[in-house]
C-alpha cells in the first residue's frame, strides 16, 4: 500500500480531556484503595482492641487539628473557585486562586509539623500505643501526598504563568487535591473524633 | 512524521518514550532476573540434597558464601532462608511481572489494538525506571552485612519485624523495593487500562480485541485495584521495622498492646490471591491466541473465553481466605471462602475446554511457540486441578505449608506463566527484534524444560503428600521425611538439567539477536494487527490508523483462496 | 572437567535406578489417628477424579495432535464455537466438572468438619494440653491434679516432649511465645497455626501407640528446620505413670528464670472453652 492512497493521517496520541481524566481517575482510585486499606486496618486494630488505649490529647493539638481541617477545606474551596474562573476564561483570577491554594496547602503542612511537635512534646509518640502509631501513620502518609499535591499545584501555576495551560490540567490537579481533602476529613472523623 | 525525527542514543534506547523500546527494556530486566532467580533455585536444590556440602565450581562455589559461618562455600540455614525468600520475590515480582506484564503488555497492547503508542508515554517510561530503581534497591540488599530478607516471600510478621530475630535491614530493603516495584506496576496498569479504553482503533470493539489484550486488560484492572492494598500492608510492615510501631506484633514479645499479625496475612492475601491471577491472566490470553494461530482456526468460543476470564477476575478478589484455613478461621468464614474458591473451577474448566475446542478440527503446526502454548495446557491443567486439594478445608489442613503447595503454585505460577512467557517470547521475537529465534535450539529448550520441569514440580507435590513441610533447610532432620530423601536428590538432578537448558535459551536469545535469520513480516501467518506493520516498526506504529473489520482469529475462512488468514484490518474478499 | 561430568552421570544413574519404582508415588506417613482417614479419603477421591479428567484432556490432546496435525491436504475447519450448541456443551461440561469434583469434595469436607474436626470432644476423659511454641522448640503444659491451667500445680515436661494416652481425645490450645509457628503432626494429618495474640484450638485422637514427630510448618526463623517435637502415644497406664513422675520431679530448673531470653515460668493461660 503506497502512502499516496492513505485516507487517514498518521495516528496521533489523543489530547482529549476524557482520556486524561480516565487515567487520573484510575490513579486517584488506586490511592483511594491504599487509604481504604489503611483505614480498614485501623478499624480492625481498633475493634480488636476494645478500649482504644484511652488516650487524651491536649487542647492545643485538638485546636490545631480543627484549624487544619478548616485550612484544607478552604484550600479545596479556593481551588474549586479557581476552576470556576477557568471555565469563565478568567485565567488571571484563576492564577491567584491557585496561588492561594498553594499557600493554604503549605500552611497546612506547616501546621501539621507544629501539631506533630506539640504532640511529641506531650508524649504522644508513634511507638507509645496503637493510637499513636495509627495517628502518625495516617497523617504522615497523608502529609506525603499533600507534598505531592503541592508539587502538582506548582506545576499548574507554572502552566498558568507560561500560558501553556489547558483546562484538563486544572481539573486533574483538582481531582487529586480534593481527594486529599476527603482523605483528611475521613482521617479527622474516623481517627480524631470517633 | 513522528517516525523520522532524530533521536539521540539516550532518548532512543535509554529514556525512550516508545512503548516497544520500553517493552524490550522490561524484557531484558525480566530475563536477567529470571536467570538470577533461577540460579538461586539451583543453590536451593543443591543445599537440599547436598546439605552442608561446599558448592561445586559450576554453582560458582569459588565465589559465593566465602565468609559463611558454617564454612567457605557452604550454604548455612540463614543463607538458605534468604535464598528461598529472594527466589520467590524475584521470580514473581522481578521476572514474571516484567516479562509478561511489562514487556508483552507494553509491546502488544498498542500494536494489537491499533494504537500509535501508550496513552501516557512519559508515565510508561517512569514506570520502567521505577522498576529499575526497585531492582537496584533489591540487589543492594544482598550487600548488607547480615544479608537480605529471610522471612519468606510472604514475609509474615512478627518474623519479619524486629522481634522476629532475622536480619532487619534486609527486610526493610525488601519492603522498600517491593513498594517501588508495586508503584511501577501501578503506573503500568493506569497506562494499560486507559490505552485500551481510549485508543482502540476504529472498529476494534472490546469483543474484537485479541485475547492477549483481554488478559492484560483484566490483569491491569486487578493491579490497579489490589496493588495499593499490598502497599498498605508494606507501609505498616515498614513502620514496624523502622519506626518502632507494633501494628503486626502481638503476644509476649509485644511492648505495645493491640497489634495483630493476622491483619497482615489478610492484607497480604487480599492482594496475594489476585496476584496469582494478575500473573496468569496474560498467560491465558497469550495461550488462547497462540493456539488459534497455530491450529489455523478461530479461537473456540472466543467470547465465552473472554467472559470466563472476566468472571475469574471478579471471583479472584473474594477468595483470599483459602490461604489461611489453618489460622483458626471461623467455620462460617472458612466455608464461605471454600465455596467461593471452588466456584472458580466452573469458568476455568469452561475456558480450558475452549482451548481443547480450538485444537479440535484444526491444522496444528508445531512451531516452538505452539509447543510452549500446548505445554501450558498440560501444566496449567495439572496446576489448576491440584488447586482443588488446597481449596478444600480438610485436605488443606494436611497439605497446607507442605511441598504440595509449593508444587501446586510452581505448576500454576512458575510453569504455566513461564511457559506462556516463553511462548510469547518465541512468538513475538521476530516482530520485536526483526530476527527469528533459532527453532532447533528452541525445540531443545522446550523439551529440555518441559520434561525436567515436570519431574521437579510433580515430585514436589508427591513429597508434600508424604508430609514434607515447606522451607526447611535440612529434610534429614525428621524421621518421617527419610523416604523422600532419595526423591529429593532426583529432583535436584532434574532441576539442574532444567537450569542448564535455560542457559541455552539465554544463548539462543542473544545469538539470534545478532545472527538469527531475518524475519518475515508475518512469519506465523497471524491475523492480529501487530503483524500488519513492517519491520522495524516506526515510532508511532501504524502509517495509517487501521480500520478493524474482523475478529482477532480469522483463520481458514472458507472464502479465502491464496492464504489461510485474514488480518483484522483486511476486509473479506467478496 | 571430564571426571566431574562422569561422576555426575554415574551419580545420576545410580539414583535413577534406585528411585524409579518409587518416583511417582510416595505414601504419606502412616495414619494413626481416629479421623485422619477422612482427610486421606478426600485426597484420594480428588486424586481419582482429577486423574480421570486429566487423562481425558491428555488423551484428547494426543488424539488431536495425531489427527489434526498440519500436513499437505489437511485443512482446518472454520469453526468459531460460538453456536448455542457449542456454548451449551462447554458450559455443561464446566458444570459437570463442578458437580463431580467440587460439590462432592465440598460435601465430604463439610461433613468431616462437622462430624470430626470442628466437633470438639467434651467430657472428663478429654486430655487437655496447652502448647507454646517458641523459636525453636515446643513447650507443653498439662493440668495438674486440679484440672485447671495457669495454676501452681501445672505439669511441664521437658521441652519438645509431648505424651498422650492412646484412644483418648486430646484437645490442644496453642499460642506462641514469639513468632508464628504451626503445629503439624504428619501421622495425624492435623495442623494448626500458632499466631501471637490468639489462642487456637485443635483436637485429635491416637489409635496406636508409638513415637511420632511434631514439625513446625510455618517458617519461624533460621532454625525452623530443626524445630521438632516428639509425640509419645502410650497406654493410659504409662501416661499416668509419666504424669506422676513429672509431678514428683517438680518443675524443671530451666523454667525458673523469668528473663527475656528464656520462657516465662508461668506462661499458661486459663483454658478457653470452645463453643
Amino acid at each position: 500500500m503506497s502512502s499516496g492512497t492513505l485516507v487517514k493521517k498518521t495516528a496521533q496520541l489523543p489530547e482529549d480531556n476524557f482520556t486524561s481524566y480516565l487515567g487520573m481517575i484510575i490513579g486517584v482510585g488506586s490511592f483511594a484503595m491504599l487509604f481504604i486499606a489503611l483505614f480498614a486496618s485501623y478499624g480492625v486494630l481498633r475493634i480488636r482492641a476494645g478500649v482504644w488505649m484511652g488516650y487524651t490529647i491536649g487542647t492545643l493539638p485538638l485546636i490545631l487539628l480543627w484549624v487544619n481541617t478548616v485550612i484544607i477545606c478552604s484550600s479545596s474551596y479556593i481551588l474549586f473557585k479557581s476552576g470556576k474562573s477557568i471555565k469563565a476564561g478568567n485565567l488571571n483570577t484563576a492564577r491567584k486562586y491557585v496561588f492561594a491554594t498553594l499557600c493554604f496547602g503549605a500552611g497546612f503542612l506547616l501546621m501539621q509539623i507544629i501539631l506533630w511537635n506539640t504532640l511529641i512534646a506531650e508524649g504522644f509518640i508513634i511507638s507509645a500505643h496503637q493510637a499513636g502509631s495509627v495517628f502518625y501513620m495516617l497523617s504522615g502518609l497523608h502529609g506525603l501526598h499533600v507534598l505531592g499535591g503541592l508539587a502538582a499545584l506548582m506545576w499548574l501555576l507554572l502552566k498558568l504563568t507560561q500560558n501553556k495551560f489547558k483546562e484538563k490540567h486544572g481539573v486533574m490537579v483538582g481531582m487529586f487535591w480534593h481527594f486529599l481533602t476527603v482523605v483528611w476529613i475521613a482521617f479527622f472523623i474516623l481517627v480524631v473524633i470517633v | 512524521m513522528s517516525n523520522s525525527h532524530e533521536q539521540s542514543f539516550w532518548s532512543k534506547y535509554i529514556f525512550s518514550l516508545d512503548h516497544k523500546v520500553i517493552g524490550k527494556q522490561f524484557l531484558w530486566l525480566g530475563i536477567f532476573f529470571l536467570l538470577f532467580g533461577g540460579f538461586q533455585a539451583m543453590l536451593i536444590r543443591w543445599s537440599l540434597s547436598n546439605n552442608m556440602e561446599p558448592l561445586p565450581w559450576w554453582l560458582l562455589g569459588d565465589f559465593l558464601y566465602q565468609s559463611s559461618p558454617v564454612g567457605a562455600g557452604i550454604i548455612g540455614p540463614d543463607a538458605y532462608n534468604q535464598l528461598f525468600t529472594m527466589h520467590g520475590t524475584i521470580m514473581i515480582f522481578w521476572a514474571i511481572t516484567p516479562i509478561l506484564i511489562g514487556a508483552f503488555g507494553n509491546f502488544c497492547i498498542p500494536l494489537q489494538i491499533g494504537a500509535p503508542d501508550m496513552v501516557f508515554p512519559k508515565l510508561n517510561m517512569i514506570s520502567f525506571w521505577t522498576m529499575f530503581l526497585a531492582s537496584v534497591v533489591l540487589l543492594f540488599s544482598y550487600l548488607l552485612p547480615e544479608g537480605t530478607a529471610a522471612g519468606g516471600w510472604t514475609s509474615y510478621p512478627p518474623l519479619s519485624t524486629p522481634v522476629g530475630g532475622i536480619p532487619g535491614q534486609g527486610q526493610t530493603m525488601w519492603t522498600l523495593a517491593l513498594t517501588l516495584a508495586g508503584t511501577s506496576t501501578l503506573m503500568g496498569a493506569i497506562n494499560y487500562i486507559t490505552t485500551i479504553v481510549r485508543l482502540r482503533a476504529p472498529g476494534m470493539d472490546y469483543f474484537k480485541m485479541p485475547l492477549t489484550t483481554w488478559g492484560l486488560f483484566l490483569t491491569s484492572i486487578l493491579n490497579a485495584l489490589f496493588v495499593p492494598i499490598i502497599a498498605a500492608g508494606l507501609i505498616i510492615l515498614l513502620l514496624d521495622n523502622i519506626a518502632g510501631t507494633q501494628f503486626l506484633v502481638a503476644g509476649s514479645k509485644a511492648t505495645i498492646p493491640g497489634g495483630d499479625p493476622l491483619l497482615y496475612q489478610h492484607v497480604f492475601w487480599i492482594f496475594g490471591h489476585p496476584e496469582v491471577y494478575i500473573l496468569i491472566l496474560p498467560a491465558w490470553g497469550i495461550v488462547s491466541d497462540l493456539l488459534s494461530v497455530f491450529a489455523r482456526k478461530p479461537a473456540f468460543g472466543y467470547k465465552v473465553t473472554a467472559i470466563c476470564m472476566c468472571t475469574i477476575t471478579a471471583l479472584s478478589g473474594v477468595v483470599w481466605g483459602h490461604h489461611m484455613y489453618t489460622t483458626g478461621m471461623s467455620p462460617l468464614l472458612g466455608k464461605t471462602f471454600m465455596f467461593l474458591t471452588l466456584l472458580i473451577s466452573i469458568p476455568s474448566s469452561i475456558f480450558f475446554l475452549n482451548w481443547l475446542g480450538t485444537l479440535w478440527k484444526g491444522a496444528l503446526k508445531f512451531d516452538v511457540p505452539m509447543l510452549f502454548a500446548m505445554s501450558v495446557m498440560w501444566v496449567f491443567g495439572l496446576g489448576g486441578l491440584t488447586g482443588l486439594y488446597n481449596a478444600t478445608i480438610t485436605s488443606d489442613i494436611y497439605l497446607h505449608d507442605t511441598y504440595f503447595v509449593v508444587g501446586h503454585f510452581h505448576y500454576t505460577m512458575a510453569a504455566s506463566v513461564l511457559f506462556g512467557g516463553f511462548a510469547a517470547i518465541y512468538f513475538w521475537f521476530p516482530k520485536m527484534f526483526g530476527r527469528d529465534l533459532d527453532p532447533t535450539m528452541g525445540k531443545i529448550h522446550f523439551w529440555g524444560s518441559f520434561i525436567p520441569l515436570n519431574l521437579v514440580f510433580f515430585n514436589m507435590m508427591v513429597m508434600g503428600y508424604a508430609g514434607h513441610h515447606r522451607r526447611i533447610f535440612d529434610p534429614s532432620e525428621f524421621e518421617f521425611l527419610k523416604p523422600v530423601l532419595g526423591l529429593n536428590d532426583f529432583m535436584t538432578t532434574s532441576a539442574f538439567i532444567l537450569g542448564a537448558v535455560q542457559v541455552l535459551f539465554a544463548f539462543n536469545f542473544v545469538w539470534s539477536l545478532v545472527k538469527g535469520k531475518l524475519a518475515e513480516k508475518n512469519p506465523w501467518g497471524a491475523a492480529t494487527l501487530e503483524w500488519t506493520v513492517d519491520h522495524p516498526i516506526p515510532h508511532g506504529n501504524f502509517s495509517a490508523t487501521p480500520q478493524v473489520v474482523n475478529g482477532p482469529h480469522e483463520y481458514s475462512h472458507p472464502s479465502l483462496k491464496d492464504k489461510d488468514w485474514l488480518a483484522q484490518s483486511e476486509p473479506l474478499p467478496s | 572437567m571430564k571426571n566431574i561430568l562422569c561422576n555426575f552421570i554415574q551419580k545420576f544413574r545410580q539414583k535413577t535406578i534406585t528411585l524409579l519404582p518409587g518416583i511417582w508415588f510416595l505414601d504419606p506417613p502412616k495414619d494413626v489417628s481416629l479421623d485422619g482417614y477422612r482427610i486421606d479419603n478426600v485426597i484420594q477421591y480428588t486424586d481419582l477424579v482429577i486423574t480421570i479428567y486429566f487423562s481425558i484432556v491428555v488423551l484428547l490432546m494426543l488424539y488431536f495432535i495425531l489427527k489434526y496435525r498440519h500436513r499437505p491436504g489437511h485443512k482446518a475447519v472454520y469453526e468459531k464455537g460460538e453456536s448455542k450448541k457449542h456454548i451449551g456443551f462447554t458450559v455443561c461440561m464446566g458444570m459437570l466438572v463442578f458437580l463431580s469434583i467440587d460439590v462432592v469434595i465440598e460435601g465430604m469436607s463439610f461433613r468431616d468438619l462437622k462430624e470430626a474436626f470442628w466437633n470438639f470432644p467434651k467430657g472428663d476423659n478429654v486430655v487437655k494440653v496447652e502448647v507454646m511454641p517458641q523459636q525453636f522448640a515446643w513447650n507443653f503444659r498439662y493440668t495438674g491434679t486440679d484440672g485447671e491451667f495457669g495454676t501452681e500445680d501445672d505439669l511441664i515436661p521437658a521441652q519438645n516432649q509431648m505424651h498422650i494416652p492412646v484412644n483418648t481425645p486430646v484437645v490442644i490450645q496453642i499460642a506462641p511465645l514469639d513468632v508464628i509457628h504451626s503445629f503439624f503432626i504428619p501421622n495425624f494429618r492435623v495442623k494448626v497455626d500458632a499466631t501471637p495474640g490468639m489462642v487456637n484450638t485443635m483436637w485429635f485422637q491416637a489409635t496406636e501407640t508409638g513415637e511420632f514427630e511434631i514439625a513446625c510448618a510455618e517458617l519461624c526463623g533460621n532454625s525452623h528446620y530443626r524445630m521438632k517435637g516428639i509425640l509419645t502415644v502410650e497406654s493410659q497406664e504409662d501416661y499416668n505413670n509419666w504424669l506422676n513422675t513429672l509431678e514428683e520431679e517438680g518443675p524443671e530448673d530451666e523454667w525458673e528464670d523469668d528473663d527475656d531470653e528464656g520462657v516465662p515460668s508461668r506462661w499458661g493461660w486459663a483454658w478457653k472453652e470452645s463453643e
